[in-house]
């Protein structure tokens, strides 16, 4: 960052000023103050009393665990907007013919890129890498030295050539 | 004696936009009003609303954490800074050079987040409900906008907003087909970020509609002043937003002097009061949308953006 030489402290100045700058702790500081200002002014002004009491929840005051929200429920809104594009939402209904007594079944099958992609590979070899690298627990102490040796030497090796 | 002069400038900003920001709220209603041929409310009402709920007191949930009662002034501060950094009246403001649009997106999103973590706080449905709609409401309408800024900034060649309104004022802009996507796409995004009609309704008290009312249900008096005023000054940032990037006539440029300094603030007011006209006009003409409808109109935003960045990418003349 050529330009970020001989700018301020602070301040982060990635090609010229007049294309972007930032400066942090100056935007703190501006946002710590109107925030102060605000409450002491508030506070000073007009009212500082506080009275505690049951939520209003627009006239529902008792909460059945059956109304809670839950994250399932905060991300419902997010699954039924992305779920057939990005979740490739499922459903499946089963419907008993007449004469059966189980009862209708609804299933809705998700599935999370960013798992199946980013972490169920890392995670696989992981598991792969762990047990093939097992075997080495079960050498004899001749066979570990001469690992621990030629990996010395290997690291010495890389080091050499690095540096 | 510069800089004097260069914090008093930047302080009057910040004064103009927050004592505007209630008046343009009162304005957008009453020409909705006179629209459907109703009275309205007074112009001032706003202002006497907000006093009124500072004086009351505050009804505290008994279930509400200390963050409950923090964050109206967080979400205030957030957006009163940002609102603070666009230029207005005049470019190349003191503090400008501090933070470019993206920052300023940024602390508007830091400030939703804040709102949504204050409607699950208290542990109510309603609240629930306000926080899960703006959350998916915000993950379609933030992309389309880093699109927006991504085709100003192309075209512009820099995020910073001083250097994009006076590059936007000056004659090397030309007719561009990607200005007008992200001209239209931007005020879909901030239809949207502002909960207006088709989004959300601001004046509705229909639980199983509301987004950001919902969010804020359980605030009262000076905290429910405070977002409220939040809400305005938001409104207020995005009409100057756009006044700034695609009207940036009249604004003062960084070196003038003095007497050009009341043709801007005329100038910025006249674009306050045709942007408050329009919105209120769009408003009447349509109806509110179902929330899962929502995605769709705010797609066409995200495809306007990335239109524009496309075209803006293959052909330089676009």
């Amino acid at each position: 960052m050529p330009a970020q030489i001989g700018t301020q402290w602070l301040s982060i100045v990635p090609i010229a000023a007049s294309r972007s700058s930032y400066d942090g702790l100056l935007v703190f500081l501006f946002m710590v103050i109107s925030g102060t200002l605000a409450a002491f002014a508030i506070h000073r002004l007009a009212s500082d009393r506080l009275r505690r009491a049951p939520a209003w929840d627009c006239g529902y005051p008792d909460a059945s665990p059956a109304t809670q929200y839950t994250a399932m429920s905060f991300a419902q809104p997010m699954r039924r907007v992305f779920g057939t594009v990005v979740f490739h939402a499922r459903e499946h209904g089963e419907m008993p013919p007449p004469g059966d007594t189980r009862p209708a079944q609804l299933e809705v099958e998700l599935s999370d890129p960013i798992w199946d992609l980013l972490y169920a590979p890392l995670v696989t070899g992981v598991g792969f890498a762990a047990d093939h690298l097992n075997r080495l627990q079960f050498l004899t102490i001749r066979q570990f030295l001469s690992l621990v040796f030629g990996a010395l030497v290997i690291l010495l090796l890389v080091l050499a050539v690095w540096s | 004696m510069v800089v004097i002069r260069d914090f008093a400038i930047q302080g009057a900003q910040m004064l103009l936009v927050l004592s505007l920001a209630p008046l343009f709220t009162g304005f957008v209603r009453k020409v909705k009003a006179r629209l459907l041929r109703r009275q309205g409310p007074p112009l001032i009402q706003p202002y006497l609303d907000l006093v009124r709920l500072t004086r009351k007191e505050v009804v505290l949930a008994d279930t509400a954490s200390w963050l409950f009662r923090i964050i109206p002034y967080l979400v205030f501060a957030a957006t009163w800074v940002a609102a603070s950094l666009v230029p207005t009246f005049r470019t190349g403001l003191l503090f400008s050079w501090s933070a470019d649009l993206i920052a300023i997106i940024a602390l508007l999103g830091s400030g939703r987040f804040f709102l949504a973590l204050a409607g699950l706080d208290v542990g109510t449905s309603f609240g629930g409900i306000g926080s899960s709609r703006e959350m998916m409401i915000t993950s379609l309408a933030e992309p389309a906008m880093i699109m927006i800024v991504f085709t100003l900034a192309l075209i512009a060649g820099s995020t910073q907003l001083s250097t994009v309104a006076e590059f936007m004022a000056s004659p090397q802009v030309g007719l561009r087909v990607s200005l007008g996507l992200a001209l239209v796409g931007l005020i879909m995004v901030a239809i949207a970020e502002n909960g207006r009609v088709p989004i959300d309704n601001p004046a509705t008290h229909l639980e199983l509609t509301m987004v950001h009312e919902a969010m804020v249900l359980e605030y009262s008096g000076r905290h429910l002043a405070l977002l409220e005023l939040s809400a305005s000054l938001k409104l207020i940032l995005y009409v100057s937003l756009l006044a700034c990037l695609f009207a940036p006539w009249g604004i003062e440029a960084a070196g003038a002097l003095a007497p050009t300094l009341a043709i801007g603030v005329a100038a910025y007011v006249g674009k306050l009061a045709v942007g408050g006209f329009l919105l209120a006009l769009f408003e009447t003409s349509i109806a509110k949308m179902r929330v899962f409808r929502v995605p769709e109109f705010l797609g066409v935003a995200l495809m306007l953006g990335l239109l524009a960045t496309l075209l803006r990418f293959v052909s330089g003349s676009f």
